[in-house]
C-alpha cells in the first residue's frame, strides 16, 4: 500500500545544543544531522556554535573545528580539503556541494548541514555510496583499445583532447546524482548524472574503440532515459561541470547511431 | 568480472531510443498540425450541431482531425508512460503502461469513427 509518512529513521527530531555563542567574536551556528547506527534513536539535529574569528574559511574547517574542540563523535568524510577528492560532499543549506570549497562567508547563521539526500546513511554525514560505485563500475570506466600501432603510445590531436574537457574533471563526489529526482526515484536502475557523465567521458575519448558497445549498453529506458533534463545535476556540480549536457550528448549519439 | 556480468545483461530488454525518438517526432509533427487545425477552425461555427457536421465534411478539417486525433493520443500515451515508469514499480508498472496504451487505442478508434461518421453526410 501507499506509504504517506516517512519511515522512522528518516524523520528527524530536535537534538542537543552543544554550546552557545557567548564570548565569541563572530559566532556561527551549525545545525548538523546526527545519526548513530549503534543506538535505536531517530536522526537528530544537533546545534553547535563556532567562532569564525578562530576558524578557517571553509565549511570543512568549521566541521573539523567542531570535531576537535566541541564534539569528537561528529562523523564525516574528508581528505584533500581542496575540492579534488570528492570525499566531503554533503548537503549544505539545501544544496549538495563540497564542504571544503563552501566558503563560510557565503553562509548565514544557522547553517544546516545534512548528508547527501536519498542515500542510506552509515553515520552522521557519511552516506553509503556502495551502489553508486557499483554503477560506476558497470559503465566500465577504462580505456578499451587494442595495442597502438607503433607499440608505444596512442596519439590524440588537440581537438580530440579538447573533447574530454568538462568530462575528465569529474571527481565522483555524487553531488549531482543525489540532487537528481530521477535518481531518487529510480536509482536501482537509472545510472544517474555522475555515472552517465563518466560513461560519456569514455564515449567521447578518441582513443577508445568500444564506443558502439558502450552506446548499446546505455540504450535503455531506465539506465539512461530516466533523465528528464531537470538539470539539478548541472546546478549542483561543485566542479562546474555539465552532466545534463553529457547525457544529452549520449542520447544524441545513440540517435545518430541508429537512424 | 562482476562488472562485466552486470553490463552484459541484454540492454534490449528496455530499449530507450524508440520511445525517446517517437516522443520527439510526434511532438514536432503535432505543433504544425495543431496550428493548422486551429486555422481551419476559423470557419467553424460552433453554434449548431449541423454546422459542425457541415464543417467536418470539408476535406481540410476532416484530414486535420483524422491526423491530429490518433497522433495526440499516441503522444499522450508516450508521455504518460514516462510518468508511470518514474513513479510506479513492477508489477504495477507494466500493467498501467498497457492500460494506458489500450485506452489510447480505444479512444483513437472511437474518435476516428466519430469524425468519419459525423462528417459523412
Amino acid at each position: 500500500m501507499a506509504q504517506f509518512r516517512l519511515p522512522k529513521n528518516a524523520r528527524m527530531i530536535q537534538g542537543r545544543r552543544h554550546n552557545d555563542g557567548s564570548g565569541m567574536q563572530r559566532p556561527l551556528q551549525l545545525q548538523i544531522y546526527r545519526w548513530n547506527p549503534d543506538d535505536d534513536s531517530q536522526p537528530q539535529i544537533d546545534e553547535y556554535t563556532i567562532d569564525q574569528a578562530t576558524c578557517g574559511p571553509m565549511l570543512l574547517d568549521a566541521l573539523i573545528k567542531i570535531k576537535n574542540e566541541i564534539d569528537s563523535t561528529l562523523t564525516f568524510r574528508r581528505s584533500c580539503r581542496e575540492g579534488i577528492c570528492g570525499s566531503c560532499a554533503m548537503n549544505i543549506d539545501g544544496t549538495n556541494t563540497l564542504a571544503c570549497t563552501q566558503s563560510l562567508a557565503k553562509l548565514k547563521t544557522p547553517v544546516k548541514v545534512y548528508p547527501l539526500p536519498h542515500m542510506p546513511v552509515i553515520k552522521d554525514l557519511v552516506p553509503d555510496l556502495t551502489h553508486f560505485f557499483d554503477q560506476y563500475a558497470s559503465v566500465e570506466p577504462w580505456l578499451k583499445a587494442s595495442d597502438p600501432p607503433d607499440g608505444q603510445e596512442r596519439r590524440q590531436n588537440t581537438e580530440n583532447r579538447e573533447a574530454l574537457d568538462g568530462l575528465y574533471e569529474c571527481i565522483l563526489c555524487a553531488c549531482c546524482s543525489t540532487s537528481c529526482p530521477s535518481y531518487w526515484w529510480n536509482s536501482e536502475q537509472y545510472l544517474g548524472p555522475a555515472n552517465l557523465l563518466q560513461a560519456y567521458r569514455w564515449i567521447a575519448d578518441s582513443r577508445d574503440e568500444a564506443t558502439a558497445e558502450r552506446l548499446e549498453q546505455l540504450n535503455d529506458n531506465f539506465k539512461l532515459y530516466r533523465c528528464h533534463t531537470i538539470m539539478n545535476c548541472t546546478n549542483a556540480c561543485p566542479k562546474g561541470l555539465n552532466p545534463g549536457k553529457a547525457i544529452g550528448e549520449i542520447k544524441s549519439r545513440i540517435s545518430k547511431e541508429k537512424i | 568480472m562482476m562488472a562485466a556480468s552486470r553490463t552484459s545483461r541484454p540492454a534490449s530488454t528496455h530499449p530507450g531510443l524508440g520511445h525517446w525518438r517517437w516522443q520527439r517526432v510526434s511532438a514536432i509533427v503535432l505543433v504544425p498540425l495543431i496550428l493548422w487545425t486551429l486555422w481551419m477552425m476559423r470557419s467553424l461555427d460552433g453554434g449548431s450541431y449541423l454546422s459542425v457536421r457541415a464543417w467536418l465534411q470539408d476535406i481540410g478539417p476532416k484530414t486535420a482531425l483524422l491526423l491530429l486525433v490518433p497522433l495526440s493520443y499516441f503522444h499522450g500515451a508516450l508521455g504518460l508512460q514516462v510518468i508511470i515508469e518514474d513513479y510506479l514499480h513492477p508489477p504495477l508498472r507494466s500493467l498501467f503502461i498497457w492500460l494506458v496504451r489500450l485506452v489510447a487505442l480505444i479512444l483513437s478508434v472511437v474518435s476516428l469513427w466519430a469524425v468519419l461518421a459525423a462528417g459523412s453526410i
